[in-house]
């Protein structure tokens, strides 16, 4: 043990026993001939030691979190892929053009962005009133239990979530029979396949994403504010747009950005539940991969022009609806 | 619990009509996924309503049922897996950035969050395009990839939450006590953040185990759980799929509560 004590490294060289009498594996560690070695190089080399510490993280972050989307970035300008091995591919910005061009292409984008938008009004239409009922409505130890209460369906795979959705909404499904059964209507509704289900659905996926933000806003917001607001004459309406609807503006900007970027590029509920006039754009993605290679490049440049044109749009929203820095308190 | 104790003057009526609001959302939460359990009991070739005859059957088919078995190890391993080294570099990430002088420390925690805001589409296909190109190419390993990746970023914040509440003082300590700064950390550190890792692991696993998007992209013969779910979805509606389903989300649900609870009772200390 006395081999430990050379260097930099302060005696003793042995850690107190654990409780329970025997020696912590870390302990035995330390121990280690080699690991001594190796610590003892560490130790000596700040530079090592900061390389390990600031190394890793950084090289994982880099390689699949950054080099993926370069790749990308990189194949959608090519003609080509795989590229020929004579003369090398070429570079093109014919795959963006075609957005610009292609009926296929550009319809199902506009669509996809106009939706996404419409989901996040009606998600904060759904959600501002249930989240302003578990925020203030409810004693403080229930608040949790009854917002988890809500969010047990989101830890549901979304593919089953999906076909939960066709149960309920199919010509057999649970709301057409119980219409039939109540004597609404004599033979089914088309719910499946249309506005209605892609709708439908994508709410039913992203609402949580708007009910948790708005929630964490309106439970900040102390009564005395509310009270104050009451005692001084504001009507419940007066009251809801010139105090709760201005203090949770921060809420309200997380809530849009997040349903936005996940209402944007959602694929489940499309694909099983959407009809030929109501494809979204991520379908026009996938389709790319699957045709051939050929298509790659195309499937590339419409996935960084969703992404880049989510994000812009994501920004403006946070922009715009986000209480500007300087009035923050 | 008598009632509201923070009830805002002059509000008492909107109490009802709120809470009738707040139930009504309850049921559009949870009535769906009941519909897949009732249709899971249904004693008929094809799924739809009415149910007029009740049966277990479906769940015996399913676990003698190969593939769903085959799909559910196969999903199993890569939910361990990739949560295992989701763990190692969101936990390596969390360290790094929990210092507060770190050289462009905002431009590092932008790049760990990343998958948190890149579409699940978008990030598998970026994945799909690199794994071809670099040869790793598609299959196990790439989903796990792609599923610890997306994992790395909660974890961090997890292990960030929590570390940030340790005091200072106790890794130092031990520094004096002798271990150096890997023993001091596994030690010390280790056991202070077991509870943001075990909550962060189980949610990795659950979100390992429910992803579609990535595994649909980068599976190549072997389909994952929600792969061989979604493909049966095509190939007909039997409520052989919605025992399978059952079974699924009564597992995920469960393992969700404990995790939830589990996290909430250790961060409340």
């Amino acid at each position: 043990m006395t081999d430990m004590k050379s260097d930099g490294v302060a005696a003793p060289a042995t850690m107190p026993p654990t409780g329970r009498g025997r020696r912590h594996w870390a302990a035995a560690l330390q121990q280690n001939a080699v690991y001594a070695a190796l610590s003892r190089v560490v130790l000596a080399h700040p530079r090592v030691a900061a390389m390990l510490v600031v190394g890793i993280p950084v090289l994982w972050v880099v390689v699949w979190n950054v080099l993926p989307l370069i790749g990308m970035l990189r194949i959608s300008f090519l003609d080509e892929y795989p590229a020929r091995i004579t003369q090398g591919p070429g570079v093109t910005i014919e795959h963006y053009l075609s957005l610009f061009t292609e009926l296929a292409a550009y319809r199902p984008f506009l669509r996809t962005m106009g939706f996404a938008l419409a989901v996040v009004l009606v998600n904060f239409i759904v959600a501002l009133p249930i989240a302003y009922f578990l925020a203030k409505r409810v004693p403080r130890n229930w608040q949790i239990r009854l917002l988890i209460l809500v969010t047990v369906p989101s830890w549901v795979s979304e593919v089953i979530r999906a076909f939960s959705q066709i149960l309920l909404l199919a010509s057999n499904g649970a709301i057409n029979i119980t219409l039939q059964w109540s004597g609404v209507t004599s033979k089914p509704i088309q719910f499946l396949y249309n506005w209605f289900a892609v709708g439908g659905g994508t709410i039913y996926v992203t609402v949580l994403f708007m009910l948790v933000p708005l929630y964490a806003a309106i439970e900040k917001i102390p009564n005395q504010v509310l009270e104050a607001a009451s005692d001084l004459g504001a009507s419940k309406l007066q009251r809801f747009f010139r105090v709760t609807l201005p203090l949770i503006r921060d809420g309200i900007a997380t809530g849009a950005v997040l349903v936005f970027l996940v209402s944007t590029g959602i694929y489940t509920v499309p694909v099983l539940l959407s009809g030929p006039d109501t494809n979204l754009f991520a379908q026009v993605i996938a389709a790319q991969f699957y045709e051939s290679n050929l298509a790659w490049p195309r499937g590339a440049a419409y996935s960084v022009a969703m992404f880049a044109t989510a994000l812009l749009i994501a920004a403006l929203l946070n922009y715009l609806i986000r209480p500007k820095r300087k009035f923050r308190s | 619990m008598s009632g509201p104790l923070n009830r805002a003057p002059g509000q008492a009526g909107a109490v009802s009509w709120l809470g009738a609001l707040y139930v009504a959302f309850v049921l559009y939460m949870l009535l769906p996924l009941t519909m897949v359990v009732l249709m899971s009991f249904k004693d008929h070739k094809f799924m739809g309503f009415p149910v007029t005859r009740w049966t277990t059957q479906w769940y015996v088919d399913a676990i003698h049922d190969q593939e769903f078995l085959n799909a559910l190890a196969y999903s199993l391993m890569i939910a361990v897996i990739a949560t295992a080294i989701g763990l190692v570099f969101g936990l390596w990430s969390a360290v790094l950035l929990s210092r507060r002088k770190l050289f462009m420390r905002g431009v590092l925690f932008a790049l760990v969050c990343m998958p948190l805001v890149v579409p699940g589409i978008v990030s598998a296909i970026a994945l799909r395009i690199f794994v071809e190109s670099t040869g790793i190419g598609t299959g196990a390993v790439a989903i796990i990839i792609a599923h610890a990746a997306h994992s790395v970023p909660f974890i961090a914040l997890m292990a960030m939450t929590r570390l940030s509440s340790m005091p200072p003082n106790l890794l130092e300590s031990a520094r004096d006590l002798g271990a150096d700064p890997f023993v001091a950390f596994i030690r010390v550190a280790l056991p202070y953040l077991m509870p943001a890792l075990i909550g962060g692991a189980i949610f990795s696993m659950l979100s390992s185990f429910d992803d579609f998007i990535r595994a649909f992209f980068l599976a190549s013969f072997s389909p994952t759980l929600p792969i061989l779910i979604f493909s049966r979805l095509f190939t007909g509606l039997s409520p052989s799929l919605a025992a399978i389903s059952t079974m699924v989300l009564v597992v995920t649900i469960v393992i969700g509560i404990f995790a939830e609870r589990f996290v909430r009772s250790k961060n409340a200390r």
